[in-house]
């Protein structure tokens, strides 16, 4: 029974500390990309179906690449899934930025 | 040496082995049968009482050149991905000319593709409809009127 307090402590310590800095860890599929360089410049190319660009987010930051995206796939609404291969609508690829 | 730099078969294959190799023994938990989890592309199955629902994740498809077709209970998906690279804008050169094309990563799927699924005895052929929308192709499958839930009424 002692056990079973002492965790529940320590968990609500860690997600104090986590609610000030950045929304808590979700699982996330990490897309392909294709990452190219020419004359021209870079060019990067993810797979990210179901996504709209009003649910991406492309940031540069620290020499980063941030790519962050939600996919949404209309289903009806009684559907009962059964099998599936993409079971997490998000993505989320960090890319260090070629050439540094 | 050059082939490895314009990313021809060889860069693609073995990216492809590595990718199903790690999705099948590191990849999220998934079911044993699940074997080919990591082939391209990946699809969602579900149903409702009405119909059966498939999505499949295939971005970057010219969607005229999809195949879906229906036999003996069997919905085949095909087609092919062409790569994306900056100089395959209808440019008809050979890849091996333009040496000064750095490939940092190639990890997405090029080339022909095809999922099979064994549909359902509930599966009314007649009734399926497909749409392509933002790199999903959504197919639904009607079921027989026959086979629908049905509620009794007790006298």
């Amino acid at each position: 029974m002692n056990d079973r307090t002492q965790l529940a402590e320590r968990d609500q310590k860690s997600v104090a500390r986590r609610e000030g800095d950045q929304p808590a860890r979700r699982m996330t599929l990490t897309p392909a990309v294709d990452v190219f360089e020419d004359s021209q410049g870079v060019t990067l190319g993810a797979d990210l179906p179901g996504v709209t660009k009003d649910k991406l987010d492309v940031k540069v930051h620290d020499g980063n690449l941030y790519i962050e995206a939600e996919a949404v796939v209309p289903t009806p609404a009684d559907l009962r899934l059964q099998h599936a291969e993409i079971r997490e609508p998000h993505f989320a690829r960090v890319l260090a930025e070629p050439g540094f | 040496m050059s082939d490895l730099y314009s990313g021809t078969d060889l860069f693609s294959e073995f990216g492809r082995l590595q990718r199903e190799m790690a999705s099948l023994f590191g990849g999220f938990p998934s079911s044993i049968r699940s074997g080919r989890s990591g082939a391209f592309p990946q699809i969602n199955i579900g149903a409702t009482d009405d119909s059966n629902e498939i999505v499949v994740f295939a971005p970057g498809v010219n969607a005229a050149e999809l195949n879906v077709s229906i036999d003996k209970g069997l919905l085949t998906i095909a087609g092919e991905r062409k790569p994306a690279r900056p100089d395959a804008s209808g440019d008809t050169r050979d890849d091996q000319t333009r040496d000064d094309i750095r490939t940092y990563a190639q990890e997405r799927f090029t080339g022909a593709f095809r999922r099979v699924i064994e549909l359902p005895q509930n599966a009314d052929p007649d009734k399926v409809q497909a749409r392509y929308t933002n790199g999903c192709l959504s197919i639904t499958v009607g079921k027989r009127e026959a086979s629908k839930p049905r509620a009794i009424t007790v006298q």
